[in-house]
């Protein structure tokens, strides 16, 4: 078994699908998450991301998710995108048509006391030019999460492939 | 005279955690540091504890950049449209902004890193050893004190290739160290 500062836990993957989950990857063990997303799609667009708590429940609705994101773009204006008392995380890492990476780091989910706190950074390219992304977001509501769901919009992934670490 | 010194990480040896230390390099009055050795990952991350330069007055061309090489570190590519990068600054004096380039012969990733100026900063790097895979980039630095600011951003080697060595260098002499790591899937 690791021991050291960076534990893997588990890894998820799929091709040709409209979402993915990973589940029981957040536990007692760890308070702080880092999660790669690697994927790729047939239309540019934000991530979606829900959490899902210990009854295997997607939160999909309620109004319990802020976030809020700045869009680096090398070819053109920066933009931002935000929400309050929404039904899901958005931008917290792209889908592209060339391919998106993400490192997402998630604080206390399994805390039944506190909320569930994400912020991230991502890469693409979109029709050509170069997509950075930085994002923040919290889950408020203070559940135990135990996992993930990550939806495509407009276009199922060619693929995703999902890990995710506890930091000791 | 350049000074320089490396020193390896336990690749192979005992798991002592999935960010796996590859090589540390220092350099003092150097113009480039270079890791041809990437190990398989990836996913790398880099730090840079502290670096700065022999440039004064503030020049642009004392901001870092980073290029990658497909031969083992022979030749780093270098056309004028390799690259694009883009990054946000944010400074103490209350301003913010966007620098960006869509077309560029290099990622360039950090404010002015003037002659007692350090700045530091980490890099998480992307598909470096995908040859199906854009090289991606994300990274973020410490403030610049003398400047007032800070950056964070992207870059992209926009063709899918596999990488086998990367260079860090500045128009000016470095001082400083880099740290790279590989982050293990299982």
């Amino acid at each position: 078994m690791a021991v050291g500062n960076l534990e893997f836990i588990k890894s998820a993957s799929g091709t040709s699908v409209s979402s993915l989950q990973i589940t029981d990857c957040f536990n007692a063990n760890y308070d702080v998450y880092k999660v790669v997303i690697d994927n790729d799609n047939g239309s540019n667009n934000d991530l979606h991301i829900r959490v899902i708590n210990d009854s295997g429940t997607v939160i999909s609705s309620g109004s319990k998710y802020d976030y809020a994101n700045l869009e680096l773009n090398s070819g053109g204006s920066f933009g931002s995108n935000k929400n309050t008392g929404f039904n899901e995380f958005r931008g917290i890492g792209y889908q592209a048509t060339t391919g998106n990476v993400t490192i997402a780091y998630f604080y206390n989910p399994h805390n039944s006391s506190s909320y569930t706190f994400a912020m991230s950074q991502s890469s693409s390219v979109y029709t050509t030019q170069l997509r950075g992304g930085k994002s923040i977001g919290v889950y408020k509501n203070a559940d135990t999460i135990t996992g993930l769901e990550i939806n495509e919009v407009n276009s199922d992934f060619t693929y995703i492939n999902v890990s995710v670490y506890g930091v000791k | 005279m350049p000074l320089g010194a490396s020193r390896f990480g336990l690749l192979g040896g005992a798991d002592l955690g999935k960010l796996q230390l590859i090589e540390t390099k220092t350099g003092s009055g150097v113009s480039a540091i270079e890791f041809a050795n990437l190990g398989n990952y990836n996913v790398h991350f880099v730090t840079m504890p502290t670096m700065e330069t022999n440039s004064t007055g503030h020049p642009q061309a004392s901001k870092m950049q980073l290029r990658f090489s497909n031969d083992g570190g022979s030749t780093f590519e270098s056309g004028a449209s390799d690259y694009q990068w883009a990054n946000q600054y944010v400074a103490v004096g209350g301003g913010n902004g966007e620098s960006k380039d869509s077309a560029d012969s290099s990622i360039e990733w950090t404010p002015r890193c003037n002659n007692g100026e350090p700045t530091s900063a980490y890099m998480y790097l992307y598909n470096l050893k995908d040859s199906a895979k854009y090289s991606f980039t994300t990274s973020h630095t410490t403030i610049n004190v003398d400047q007032g600011e800070f950056f964070f951003g992207s870059g992209v080697y926009t063709t899918a290739e596999t990488i086998n060595a990367i260079r860090f260098y500045n128009d000016y002499s470095m001082t400083g160290s880099f740290s790279l790591y590989g982050i293990a899937e299982s």
